[in-house]
């Protein structure tokens, strides 16, 4: 199936280890390949000359600086906006079904954007047809949000509201789930407790997520891998190879440093 | 010292169960002062009942045109068109306000006419209106539906504008269908607008209500008032006047409801 991506991204890493050992779920997540990828606002190069390869099920995470084009590079992959030049293909894994559709692709927001006038409930059933509405119900148990199932969002915290989103996304059972930087405006508690449910339904579900983040320990505490994006370009990837669920110990905290000092220096 | 502390409590609840008290009573204050004054002039004849009847008079002119049904008979008659009115004009303007918020080419070809009417009096119109549908029904709902047109269609147009363009980039891409699109974020975003443009609307209705049932009519409210004034009945002027105040704040009690009912998502509306 990868024949044609390991020609050309001979020199990506190997995909990440935790691929072949978890669950059969794990067979949902879609490979993403980006080819020559070009974006320009008027005479604005956003993004130029992109190439990147995301394995199925593959949890990425992309850093820089305002304005890098990271958001505009998730938001091409969600197809919120079309690519000046370029492609972005996707393939399923073991040819479960081989086309990936508008579907199959989720994204998650910075700010939650539920619909206020619907209860939590509903929300989560956005889109869905009437069958799978109880799945979808399911889920919002997942994210601790049972008993608020009837209120509306105006009645929920900051952190519920983003669960609601999170639940919201995964009700499609979605092969790739992108985040927006999901988590910049909730409080640090709220934020360790989200990373922690997002990884965790990750490893349940298997999707491939990207996560657009401006901090970079969040990067390292859930990525497989983290790319710096600089002026529309690759500057630097970093594998972390940190064995799940990870730990804030002395490799945590060099490989931090690491990404934080190229960061800076961009 | 408990002791102490808990008489202090306690005078401070009393102190601020009268305030509450007061709070409620305060906003009447004024007008059930004025209601007495008037009684007093009228009383001692500093106040001709040609020019304004005692406010005795007026409860008892009330009382008879309740009792003889014949009040009954012009409110049916006023609500009626006012009703009429608001659902033809409403419905049209709620209509043309979704179909030009929605669609670029039906506001750029509707607009801006539309805009220039919105700049004539309803009111003004009167002279064409006797000469078009001469002075029957069909002239005072014309004259209604026209003026309550406008409020709804503009709110309507406003509100859909203005819906979160980030909601409805989610909705597309979470697969919602167009008409999906419309019932779940559309129409209810553009809501709290719309009801604000039907309390407007309600406002006016009465106004037009007022002019319109002056140009000549068997029945309603104005009606009842013209030919009291003919017979210098200045109590039964003023209980028709009267009840236009209370018909209309009656019918924003109902549009408040609504809004309760349709906005309870809303921060706004929620105890």
């Amino acid at each position: 199936m990868t024949d044609l991506s390991l020609g050309r991204h001979a020199n990506i890493p190997s995909p990440p280890n935790h691929n072949q050992d978890i669950n059969p779920q794990a067979v949902l997540g879609a490979e993403i390949i980006i080819e020559q990828l070009h974006k320009f606002y008027g005479s604005v190069k956003v993004l130029e000359d992109l190439d990147l390869h995301i394995q199925p099920g593959e949890f990425l995470a992309i850093v820089g600086r305002s304005g890098c084009g990271k958001s505009t590079l998730l938001r091409l992959i969600a197809n919120l906006e079309q690519q000046s030049y370029g492609e972005i293909k996707f393939k399923s894994a073991r040819h479960l079904r081989e086309g990936i559709t508008a579907d199959d692709i989720r994204v998650m927001f910075q700010d939650p954007r539920l619909l206020p006038w619907r209860s939590i409930e509903q929300n989560v059933q956005l889109g869905l047809p009437k069958q799978e509405h109880a799945t979808a119900s399911g889920l919002l148990e997942k994210v601790g949000l049972k008993e608020k199932a009837g209120l509306w969002p105006s009645q929920l915290s900051g952190g519920q509201r983003q669960r609601t989103a999170l639940a919201r996304a995964l009700s499609h059972k979605p092969r790739i789930l992108l985040l927006d930087e999901p988590l910049g405006a909730l409080d640090a508690l709220t934020r360790l407790d989200m990373q922690n449910l997002i990884e965790k339904l990750w490893t349940e579900q298997g999707f491939t997520a990207i996560l657009v983040t401006h901090d970079v320990s969040e990067a390292v505490q859930l990525a497989d891998r983290i790319i710096l994006l600089d002026r529309g370009h690759i500057a630097k990837e970093f594998q972390v190879d940190l064995p799940r669920p990870r730990v804030k110990d002395m490799q945590f905290n060099t490989l931090e440093q690491q990404v934080l000092n190229a960061v800076l220096a961009t | 010292m408990s002791k102490i502390v808990s008489v202090q409590t306690l005078q401070q609840e009393k102190v601020s169960r009268g305030t509450q008290l007061g709070q409620l009573l305060l906003p009447w204050l004024f007008p059930i002062g004025l209601i007495v004054l008037w009684q007093i002039a009228s009383s001692t004849g500093l106040l001709e009942s040609r020019i304004l009847p005692a406010p005795t008079a007026v409860v008892t002119a009330f009382w008879h045109l309740l009792l003889s049904g014949e009040l009954w008979k012009h409110v049916q008659v006023s609500a009626g068109r006012a009703l009429l009115g608001l659902l033809v004009g409403g419905g049209l303007g709620l209509f043309l306000g979704l179909l030009n918020g929605s669609s670029k080419t039906a506001s750029t070809l509707l607009d801006t006419t539309l805009q220039m009417i919105r700049n004539i009096p309803a009111l003004a119109l009167i002279p064409l209106v006797i000469l078009w549908f001469g002075i029957d029904e069909t002239a005072k709902l014309f004259l209604v539906a026209v003026g309550v047109f406008f409020p709804i269609y503009i709110n309507t147009y406003h509100g859909i504008r203005s819906v979160d363009p980030q909601l409805i980039e989610m909705g597309r891409s979470y697969g919602l269908t167009r008409w999906q699109l419309y019932k779940e974020i559309i129409l209810p975003g553009a809501m709290p607008s719309i009801l604000v443009g039907l309390r407007f609307s309600l406002g006016l209705v009465w106004v037009l209500l007022i002019v319109a049932e002056t140009i000549s009519a068997q029945a309603g409210i104005g009606y009842m008032t013209m030919n009291a004034r003919e017979f210098l009945q200045t109590d039964i002027v003023l209980v028709g006047i009267l009840l236009y105040a209370l018909l209309g704040k009656l019918a924003d009690v109902l549009a408040v409801t609504l809004e309760k009912y349709l906005l309870r998502w809303h921060a706004g509306y929620q105890k």
